[in-house]
């Protein structure tokens, strides 16, 4: 079979502190970067799928040169080709953008499955996969939750308001995943050594004009500080404020 | 609680401002090995150990081990855990590629000891044994030994124990009574029970090597009659796999104060199959071998559950409100201010976070020595070797003190909650106690310091040590901001310099004052150390402290090095002073 394409997203660590000046996201105060996570159960069935057929992967990501770290984590799990789309042109593009200049680079992959999270973690927009599916003129299959990829049709499952679907799609095809029950690999010292001489390629792309601009972004409203409930004394306030307020019991 | 996240940041400042681990890689063997690639490494070790070993550790120590029929169960998550560490090959790092390892470098490995200890001491504990088998086996088995079991130990397949203490003989070997008898086939029968074996039986492999010591026929009495054996729990089938299960059983195991779930067997060896290790009756030093290896690890078990405890403690006392503020209220909206208002806890948890991070940078100047002592050239070989050698028992006796002492204190920090087993702490202070215990008790750590390694080749080694240390503080003498920290380093070395002069003196004319005064010469010597380390960490942070917290705060950690930790140095030199007459005339009946 034609190859294996799966697109990952560098996306700040969910536990990092995110701040916001001059009404921006400031990038440079977030110091964990981790692929994102529906990305990863997108990137463990491509290896299944490797495993099985025999088929190369090509890892794609778009970002800055930090965002090679998603690569050569992928890599330490057994992907083949590396490819970072970027320009040092570029500053903030909009999904419209990133679905342009991936479809354009995935246009030269010979890849007759393309694998991708169904949204990221930080923008959670969902709209990537559809996208590079639109302009590429595949049919796009999204929040895959299972994968059967051992024999020579592979299936993949998703749910439906009528229970789950079991499909067998015809290629080449782009599917987005969300959470699945696999567990998910990890890098073994071998594989983490033999990334460090991964190669990266580094593209550039078109990726056309923007449709959307940022006017500013807030960060959200501080929670509420938590309550401290000490001693038996406070049992029954603790049960009148769950049964009235919080309506839990 | 019972969180833990490991301090990479740190490891990245000691490997690369430090100790510059870009200029030493080529003269250990490892010039491929960059800063980089160093960095991903620990990442993912970290990663490993906090997403898989840490949630292990409180659940193995409530279940605890189950022993029936000779078999020991370990907790079901902690064979799980196994298992994967096996599947990443962590445990193969350090070992080498003929054997399927990976060859990183030692210095790598303790820090690796660090995380791993924090995580789960009952696993890493049984991998730390693994590696002491590995390196006997590997440096002086012989060629069937190595074909038969590196391989699996390598991996983690197969564990390995080491089997000395008998009932009537701990830390006295030369009247051990295990002996071994020659079997046609040039193999070794043994019989005898031995105790406190760690690790000696469980589920977590389908193979247990024992490294035992034991007397031969022809070997002489005391401890220059002792060979090693190599005693599997099955005999191996010659294709990789099991053959023949092996006459040694777990007779029983031990109900323990920590380390819930490590498994501390009595052992019997009834005419058990085993192989000669190295040559004919020299057991204990091929032993000592080992136990060195793990002296440096054991130290390393105060350094990752002191720095558990602390972290564990901070995160209580950021939440935790009692009392007002001594200047007055801070929070006028609470009932209370935060505890960390209060100077008491606050150097609780100071002198925690510092002597962690002290420690830390020794153990990785030892690893690095450790490194440059099996790959290095020439006088610097030579050098690393005998640093090596002198410093061992101190990060055995000194990381282990201190690291318990850190744990009590953690403790003290949640009041009542800390004495609470919800709390996580209390589980790290009964599980860092045995550190100060084990691998040669704490006391006779000092007394191989002043007894063996200071007279080594006519005080060599302290020489290599001390010259070095009078030459930075003489090169940054005029250095005003460096003052601080140099001028007491400078107090201190000389007053090492005369301790020393007094206790090889005196001692020699009376081994009890040698003897009594040994423990507080171990700790003085530790802090000078220590001391050092951290006037060299300041010379770096200080041009960069404006930009960066992180060498700000180091700036501010050696300041309370030297201010509430180094003085004690004053205390445990009167002490060594008083020599031994104090206890020694005190009439035993009155005890």
């Amino acid at each position: 079979m034609a190859g294996i394409a799966v697109l990952l997203k560098q996306v700040p660590d969910t536990t990092a502190r995110i701040s916001v000046s001059e009404g921006r996201v400031d990038e440079s105060a977030i110091t964990s970067w981790v692929t994102s996570p529906y990305d990863e159960y997108a990137l463990e069935v491509a290896i299944q799928h490797k495993e099985a057929s025999g088929a190369s992967i090509t890892a794609i990501t778009l970002g800055p040169p930090r965002a090679d770290k998603v690569l050569k984590d992928a890599a330490a799990l057994g992907v083949e080709n590396l490819v970072r789309v970027w320009d040092d042109a570029w500053e903030s593009l909009d999904s419209s953008q990133v679905q342009h200049a991936l479809s354009t680079v995935l246009e030269g992959i010979d890849a007759d499955y393309i694998y991708c999270g169904k949204q990221s973690a930080d923008r959670n927009q969902g709209s990537t996969g559809p996208g590079v599916a639109e302009r590429l003129g595949l049919a796009c299959i999204v929040e895959i939750s299972d994968a059967d990829v051992s024999g020579d049709s592979p299936s993949f499952t998703r749910s439906s308001s009528t229970g789950s679907e079991r499909l067998s799609p015809a290629t080449p095809i782009l599917l987005t995943f969300t959470k699945t029950e696999t567990e998910l690999r990890r890098p073994n010292v071998r594989g983490i050594m033999m990334a460090k001489k991964a190669q990266i390629e580094i593209v550039s792309a078109d990726i056309g004009d923007a449709q959307v601009q940022v006017v500013s972004h807030n960060p959200p409203a501080e929670k509420p500080e938590g309550k401290k409930f000490e001693g038996a004394d406070s049992v029954p306030e603790v049960v009148g404020l769950l049964r009235d307020e919080a309506k839990v019991i | 609680m019972g969180s833990y996240k490991a301090p990479l940041d740190d490891y990245r400042f000691l490997m690369h401002e430090l100790f510059d681990y870009t200029d030493i890689a080529p003269r250990i063997g490892h010039p491929d090995l960059d800063a980089e690639l160093l960095d991903m490494m620990l990442e993912e070790w970290a990663t490993f150990i906090e997403e898989v070993w840490c949630p292990s550790n409180r659940i193995g120590d409530e279940e605890g081990l189950k022993f029936s029929n000779g078999t020991v169960t370990m907790p079901p998550i902690l064979v799980d855990v196994w298992r994967q560490t096996i599947e990443s090959e962590w445990m193969a790092a350090p070992c080498d590629e003929e054997w399927g390892g990976q060859g990183l470098p030692l210095f790598f490995r303790t820090a690796c000891d660090e995380v791993a200890i924090a995580g789960n001491m009952s696993l890493a504990v049984i991998g730390a044994l693994n590696l002491g088998v590995y390196d006997l086996i590997h440096d002086h088995g012989e060629q069937h030994l190595k074909e038969e079991y590196l391989q699996k130990l390598t991996t983690g397949e197969w564990c390995g124990t080491m089997a000395m203490t008998e009932a009537h003989c701990g830390t006295d070997l030369g009247i051990l009574k295990t002996k071994a008898e020659a079997n046609p086939d040039g193999s070794w029968s043994v019989t005898g029970t031995k105790i406190f074996i760690t690790g000696g039986e469980h589920n977590l492999v389908d193979n247990i090597v024992h490294m035992v010591l034991a007397r031969l026929p022809d070997g002489p009495e005391g401890t220059k009659g002792i060979s090693l054996i190599c005693v599997p729990k099955f005999l191996p089938d010659g294709n990789g796999g099991l053959g023949e299960r092996n006459s040694v059983n777990c007779v029983s195991i031990e109900k323990k104060m920590g380390l819930h779930s490590s498994p501390t067997c009595v052992l019997d060896f009834d005419g058990a199959k085993g192989w000669l290790v190295g040559e004919k009756h020299t057991g204990m030093a091929l032993m000592f071998e080992m136990m060195n290896r793990e002296r440096l690890s054991t130290g390393m078990m105060g350094l990752g559950l002191g720095e558990a405890a602390y972290q564990n403690a901070l995160a209580w006392a950021k939440e935790r409100r009692q009392g007002r503020d001594l200047k007055g209220i801070k929070d006028l909206e609470q009932d209370a201010d935060n505890i960390l208002r209060h100077p008491d806890v606050r150097r609780m948890l100071l002198r925690s976070k510092v002597n962690m991070e002290g420690m830390r940078a020794m153990g990785l100047y030892v690893g690095l020595q450790m490194d440059l002592a099996e790959h290095g050239e020439g006088e610097e070989q030579e050098r690393a070797e005998r640093l090596v050698a002198l410093l061992t028992p101190m990060v055995k006796a000194h990381f282990s003190d201190v690291g318990a002492e850190t744990a009590d204190e953690c403790i003290q920090v949640l009041g009542g909650a800390g004495y609470i087993r919800e709390s996580g702490v209390e589980q790290y202070f009964r599980d860092v106690r045995i550190a100060r215990i084990w691998e040669g008790t704490n006391g006779i750590q000092a007394l191989d310091l002043v007894g063996r390694k200071l007279p080594m080749q006519i005080g060599r080694a302290l020489r290599d040590l001390l010259w070095p240390i009078l030459e930075f503080i003489e090169e940054h003498r005029d250095n005003p901001d460096m003052a601080p920290f140099t001028k007491p380093l400078y107090q201190g070395v000389r007053g090492l310099q005369q301790l020393t002069l007094l206790l090889m003196s005196e001692g020699m004319a009376n081994p009890y004052f040698l003897a009594a005064g040994a423990t507080e010469y171990t700790r003085y010597f530790s802090n000078i150390i220590l001391a050092w380390l951290w006037a060299q960490m300041v010379l770096i942070c200080l041009p960069k402290q404006d930009e960066s917290p992180f060498h700000a705060a180091k700036i501010a950690s050696a300041r309370v090095f030297f201010e509430r930790i180094y003085p004690e140095t004053i205390a445990l030199a009167a002490k060594v002073q008083a020599g031994h007459r104090s206890l020694m005339d005190y009439p035993v009946e009155m005890m």
